[in-house]
């Protein structure tokens, strides 16, 4: 592993620290996991648990509940966090910014805008079609980010071209509602679910919508450690070390974009978790070494969106409350919190 | 044009216009704000007189303005819908156009606008979330309980990004833009969630989250007008200290300034008009961005001249995109969709975007 600006021991201590959160995390899953699997309604036992897990071809009630629907959920939740955490690391190297966030990029927006018009008008586009003109519009939004970046060095401008962005796409979608003829109106309830964000629709069909893209994407994303090094050390220093920087740059967003785009189209813009993954990261391992921070921020961000939706599902338990809500009133505050101190060390370089 | 009387006299020995250049400024200023106000006026009068259904003949409103009796009564309705209505245009566009301008001075950043900053998210937010918990509130406390709720969200969020933002050093524009993002998108995302709660009410609010001036009549605009009284007094008060303000925190501590109370009235007279236009009329975007800097390259920088300028351009891009709002009929347009659109006018805030998204990426680009 070869990183150009940082200490060997740093590194060293920065990769335990990386096996330790990666223990933490995973014993954190396995535990919240199994409660997760177990209770809801109606409870079961965890002998029932073991059984429908690793027991072959039981065909009781319980076993069915856990196989079909409890268990995709649990690892739909988690592989939208990981894709999340991810693609925010992704976001914030590349674009040189520490809230940089597919839903302030207008990534997420403009992902929505076209569930928005796919669940609006029935018959517009099937389904397996939505994650691919998903991705197409969160492509278009980060096609206009990359030419823009040539020119544009100052990373608070081109954040600011992602927010215009966002609020262009958040018009047009309330702009395709307005226009609704009220007899229509029956899918908007359908519609705002989906803008919270749950993964309480998941089926194995859905994991199946988002997997292809993330088969591509996560090893994608994990290898680009040496690209968003370079590029944090600014343009200049990147391209004198044989950097195509706005290539990369094209790659890079593109890979966000496969990240975050089939996943806004099947559990909805959740919001922060991207943001909040890589300072978490950062904080713990103590470096912002993207070869750390990467996979770092995947297992925070897997374990926040497993935390948020184990908190919906359960907490007040009849009632479910959508995981975007949790990410929103809980993970927001926090993002903001702690990404006052990277805002501070910004702005010190910018000036 | 002569210097405030409220203008402390060190701040107006700086701020008086210097050398050639500034001497052309005032001269155009000269002619720019009696072209300005003419073209507010005329504006105003289209907006009356044009309609989506039928037209109002000027004579009419001549009778109707000198109180002459007979004018034609579906004359009459048109006036009293369409009259208060271009009236609330140009008040909350000149609010929101000196919100920005105050902003922009305040943080010395020319991409500084509350709607960029968060203070309109927070204010819709605030109302969105009030009508979730109250939801059976009969209108006649709604009407005046909920721009109260509005103003406190606006303040709320503003008070959040200046605390946030205070203890990081001196007043970095950087920082506070950033942060105001960051609180933005949160208040934002809350939004969305109480469209959630409001199940089948929400097609009422989609108009407010994105600024909607349809079906407005004379009790809005009294209620704008009112609330934006406060706002008002504090610009008066901010004016000669955001001038100073504009200049760098070391000559505004060197001209005797007191800084952090400076800094608080600027962003609190720039919150309240804000706030008073978006409960009102729901979170119209990019005209605090746009009509500063559409006047900044006509009178300067100072903003004993560049505020009123802003406020007549603001209220010009509003009357501009409401006449646009209410003239325009999408279901006409895009008959070859069928029966898949309704019958609705969009929102005056979708065609403030149209025109604000290219200005504001133009402007983006070449400052870069």
């Amino acid at each position: 592993m070869t990183t150009p600006h940082l200490p060997a021991t740093e590194t060293r201590r920065g990769t335990g620290r990386l096996l330790l959160l990666g223990a933490a995390g995973l014993g954190l899953v396995l535990v919240v996991g199994c409660w997760y699997l177990l209770k809801g309604d109606p409870d079961i036992s965890l002998s029932e648990l073991g059984r429908s897990l690793f027991g072959g071809h039981t065909h009781d009630n319980g076993a069915y509940l856990v196989r079909e629907v409890r268990l995709p959920r649990l690892l739909l939740a988690l592989i939208a966090g990981a894709a999340l955490g991810l693609a925010g690391t992704v976001l914030q190297y590349t674009l040189k910014n520490p809230i940089a966030d597919p839903g302030i990029l207008g990534m997420s927006q403009a992902a929505a805008f076209v569930v928005a018009l796919s669940v609006l008008f029935p018959g517009l586009m099937p389904r397996l079609v939505l994650p691919v003109v998903c991705i197409l519009a969160g492509l278009a939004t980060s096609a206009i980010l990359v030419v823009l970046a040539k020119s544009i060095r100052d990373p608070v401008r081109l954040l600011l071209v992602g927010v215009v962005i966002a609020s262009l796409g958040a018009t047009l979608t309330s702009a395709t509602i307005v226009l609704l003829p009220i007899d229509r109106a029956v899918g908007l309830g359908q519609f705002f679910g989906f803008t919270a964000g749950t993964v309480a629709s998941a089926s194995w069909s859905r994991i199946g919508l988002i997997l292809p893209w993330l088969v591509v994407a996560v090893p994608a994303a994990l290898l680009s450690g040496r690209a968003l090094n370079l590029l944090q050390l600014g343009d200049d220093m990147a391209i004198g070390r044989g950097m195509r920087v706005t290539r990369a740059r094209a790659l890079l967003l593109t890979c966000a974009c496969l990240l975050v785009a089939p996943v806004v189209a099947v559990v909805g813009p959740i919001s922060f978790v991207a943001l909040l993954s890589p300072h978490v990261a950062k904080v713990v391992l103590r470096t912002s070494n993207a070869h750390l921070v990467l996979p770092a921020s995947a297992v925070v961000g897997a374990v926040v969106m497993l935390l948020a939706d184990t908190a919906g599902r359960l907490l007040f338990f009849p009632t479910e409350i959508p995981a975007g809500i949790w990410t929103i009133v809980v993970v927001g505050p926090l993002a903001v919190v702690l990404a006052r101190r990277s805002v501070g060390r910004t702005s010190m370089e910018a000036s | 044009m002569t210097a405030s009387p409220l203008a402390p006299p060190a701040v107006r020995a700086k701020a008086r216009p210097l050398g050639r250049r500034a001497d052309a400024r005032s001269r155009r200023w000269r002619w720019f704000a009696p072209t300005m106000l003419v073209a507010v006026l005329v504006l105003v009068v289209v907006s009356v007189l044009f309609g989506d259904n039928f037209r109002i003949s000027p004579s009419d409103l001549l009778h109707w303005l000198t109180g002459q009796s007979g004018v034609d009564p579906l004359a009459k309705f048109g006036i009293n819908t369409r009259l208060p209505r271009a009236l609330l245009a140009v008040l909350v566009g000149a609010a929101l156009a000196v919100a920005g301008a105050l902003l922009q001075a305040l943080t010395r950043n020319p991409l500084a606008s509350p709607d960029i900053i968060g203070v309109s998210q927070g204010v819709v937010a605030a109302v969105l979330v009030f009508s979730v918990i109250f939801p059976n509130m009969p209108y006649a406390y709604v009407d005046w309980i909920q721009p109260i709720c509005g103003t406190v969200g606006g303040i709320g969020t503003a008070a959040v990004i200046h605390l946030a933002t205070r203890k990081l050093g001196s007043a970095e524009s950087t920082q506070f833009i950033l942060i105001g993002i960051l609180v933005g998108g949160i208040l934002t995302s809350l939004s969305s969630l109480a469209l959630l709660f409001l199940g089948s009410d929400a097609t009422r609010v989609f108009g407010f989250m994105s600024g909607s001036l349809n079906l407005k009549g004379w009790s809005d605009l009294r209620l704008a007008a009112a609330y934006l009284v406060p706002g008002l007094v504090l610009l008066v008060l901010a004016l000669p200290r955001a001038n100073a303000l504009q200049l760098g925190d070391d000559v505004a501590l060197g001209l005797g300034q007191r800084l952090g109370r400076d800094r608080l009235l600027v962003l609190g007279a720039s919150v309240l008009l804000t706030a008073g236009a978006v409960t009102v009329v729901g979170a119209l975007s990019f005209v605090g961005l746009m009509a500063p800097h559409m006047v900044r390259r006509m009178v300067g920088s100072d903003l004993r001249r560049l505020v009123p300028a802003s406020a007549l351009m603001g209220a010009v891009i509003v009357l501009v995109a409401d006449l646009a709002a209410r003239n325009i009929q999408p279901q006409r347009y895009l008959s070859g969709l069928g029966d898949a659109i309704g019958f609705a006018y969009l929102p005056t805030g979708l065609y403030l975007a149209v025109l604000g998204v290219p200005f504001m990426i133009s402007l983006i680009w070449r400052r870069s």
